[in-house]
């Protein structure tokens, strides 16, 4: 087998993976981002991507010798070592950049960990949970808007209301205040509202082979020790715990990440008391790494061996 | 009755006529410059609100359609402090794709995640293409790449670049010049000439796209000719467009009729705005009547 670390391949959950990958006897070629038409370059034609090559330094390989790529693209990728650009140059040259090895990785054979066009409704939150609702996940009530008067509608249909950015940017969840309602008052980018759900928090990690040939595999871990409304930001004593979810839940997962064309994703879920699962959101590049640490559920190795499933795959 | 939005510059005739064109038939109809949406005021509601179907609202009314012609990716919110323009512009991209997206909503073009989030940019369309099954040439990189070059931002043919910067921007080049344009709406062609000078390679200030004007003092490009055999290859691709949201779009092809790029964001040329407009009024004015 071989693969490649595309991007930045020393963004901890690649470089975990690409060490488990050279564990197994994988051969593991690193694609940084910067580096390339330097140590490395590509020549294709988008209707025959299989017999694209991938040039390096020292070698040649053929995209159809390719069997999987791990995809880890930094938010502001660097300039090629020694070259020096106007700031606008400079932009261009990242852009298109991007744009072309996305385009390549879009086309690439073989299992591809994820595709830069799969899961990009995460961009958009109340886009996603649309979506995430069609393939039977339960979502709380929400309100997405930038007038006062209608988010104090909404807050006294709700007992307890919480504020999200609506877009992908990672931001911090917040109650919805007299503050953020004043913010409103005078003039505010929308946001969105949501019901908050009393209960604990849950992410799951779902590996799926897009082809349907391979069942899926499910890691759901239970965060407990986190206070307030989002663990993420207001704990330094978090406690992960691997635990067991309803079939229908763990079924629904795998649908909405096949649904968005996902090979890895991690949902986050709120358990109420009664035990229903709400959905907050499904992250495209989630971070596993502290779950597979914390609770010894062996994520890396179903991606893993989600690539052998797929092995001399094409895109579909 | 709900009301339409148009989304583009206020120097674009397509959306000033097709804006026209609606009021004509008694639909209320707001035109609004893309870098304005942070004004609007906008409420959307999860899918159902007391057992009913919520529509988005603007102004506190039901919004029904939207005729969406603006680069996802370009500024929304000129009103507000430089500082905060970057948060703003992608708090609000987020909230109208979920307009966009709505069932209630008449969108052209419905744009899905992907292409909204690539910035409507041509390789998106391809994907779209490949998915329905609809032929188009290839494009190729590095050795593979021929031909003049089709930038991502600008989508737009411009020269080859010296072979460091092919090698450093990895430069998708499509093997020939644009033969003949097509504007694709709602699954029909119209054909479009492509003037000896046109203006491809000027970018659009409505959208960012390249300005296609026609004129009938200017010689074709070439000789190709807009037969009847070519449109209905042409019009299959059309097809293919529109089951993926795509109603609106342009469609360059090369001197065998095969689709070699596709803008959804299409400077419509003025000899073709009226039809155009009237086809897309004519279907928002159907969705909004309830027809």
């Amino acid at each position: 087998m071989h693969i490649c670390l595309v991007g930045n391949p020393d963004d901890l959950n690649a470089a975990y993976l690409g060490w488990h990958a050279e564990q197994r006897g994988w051969q593991v070629t690193r694609l940084s981002e910067p580096a390339f038409g330097e140590s490395w370059t590509v020549h294709w034609r988008d209707d025959s991507p299989r017999d694209g090559v991938l040039e390096l330094s020292n070698r040649t390989l053929r995209s159809a010798d390719i069997d999987g790529a791990i995809v880890r693209f930094e938010p502001s990728p660097a300039l090629p070592a020694d070259l020096t650009l106007e700031p606008e140059l400079a932009m261009t040259l990242i852009v298109e950049r991007r744009a072309a090895l996305q385009h390549w990785l879009n086309y690439l054979p073989g299992h591809v960990v994820n595709r830069p066009s799969a899961g990009r409704a995460n961009g958009s939150k109340p886009y996603q949970m649309r979506r995430l609702e069609l393939q039977g996940l339960k979502i709380p009530p929400w309100r997405l808007t930038n007038q006062a008067r209608d988010a104090r509608t909404f807050a006294l249909q709700h007992s307890q209301v919480i504020a999200k950015s609506p877009s992908g940017l990672r931001s911090r969840v917040r109650w919805l205040s007299d503050e953020l309602l004043s913010r409103l008052e005078h003039g505010s980018s929308p946001v969105l509202l949501q019901q908050y759900i009393e209960g604990v928090d849950v992410r799951v990690h779902v590996v799926v082979d897009a082809r349907g040939r391979h069942a899926p595999a499910v890691f759901p871990t239970e965060v407990s020790g986190g206070e307030g409304v989002d663990y993420r930001f207001e704990s330094d004593n978090r406690e992960y715990a691997a635990r067991a979810i309803p079939e229908a839940v763990s079924d629904a997962c795998a649908r909405a990440a096949m649904s968005e064309g996902l090979t890895l994703a991690g949902l986050d879920f709120k358990v109420d008391a009664a035990g229903q699962f709400w959905c907050l959101e499904m992250n495209p590049v989630p971070t596993f790494l502290p779950y597979e640490a914390m609770t010894g559920q062996p994520i890396a190795s179903a991606v893993l061996e989600g690539m052998l499933c797929n092995y001399g795959a094409s895109p579909s | 009755m709900s009301i339409a939005v148009v989304v583009a510059n206020a120097n674009s005739e397509l959306a000033r006529a097709v804006h026209d064109a609606l009021h004509r038939t008694g639909v209320r109809c707001e035109r609004v410059a893309p870098d304005q949406l942070g004004d609007i005021p906008l409420t959307i509601d999860a899918g159902h609100h007391d057992g009913q179907q919520a529509a988005p609202r603007i102004r506190g009314t039901p919004l029904g359609a939207v005729l969406w012609m603006a680069r996802p990716d370009g500024p929304l919110s000129s009103g507000w402090p430089d500082e905060d323009r970057a948060f703003v512009d992608a708090e609000l991209r987020s909230a109208w794709l979920a307009v966009l997206d709505h069932p209630d909503v008449f969108a052209v073009n419905a744009f899905d995640a992907d292409m909204w989030f690539e910035g409507a940019l041509w390789p998106a369309c391809r994907r779209a293409l490949h998915a329905g099954g609809a032929a188009h040439a290839a494009i190729g990189y590095g050795k593979h790449g021929h031909g003049p070059w089709l930038p991502f931002q600008a989508r737009e043919l411009r020269a080859r670049p010296a072979p460091a910067a092919v090698s450093t921007l990895c430069v998708p080049g499509v093997g020939e010049h644009s033969a003949a344009a097509y504007l694709a709406v709602f699954g029909d062609v119209i054909p479009v000439d492509i003037p000896a000078n046109a203006h491809v390679g000027d970018r659009s200030p409505a959208t960012g796209t390249p300005a296609i004007e026609h004129s009938h003092n200017e010689q074709s490009h070439n000789e190709h000719s807009h037969s009847g055999e070519d449109t209905h290859a042409i019009t299959t691709v059309a097809q293919a467009l529109q089951r993926y949201g795509i109603q609106l779009a342009m469609l360059f092809v090369n001197a065998r009729s095969v689709v070699q790029w596709v803008d959804p964001l299409p400077a419509v040329p003025a000899s073709i705005t009226t039809r155009a407009a009237h086809r897309i009024a004519e279907r928002i004015h159907a969705h909004l009547s309830g027809r």
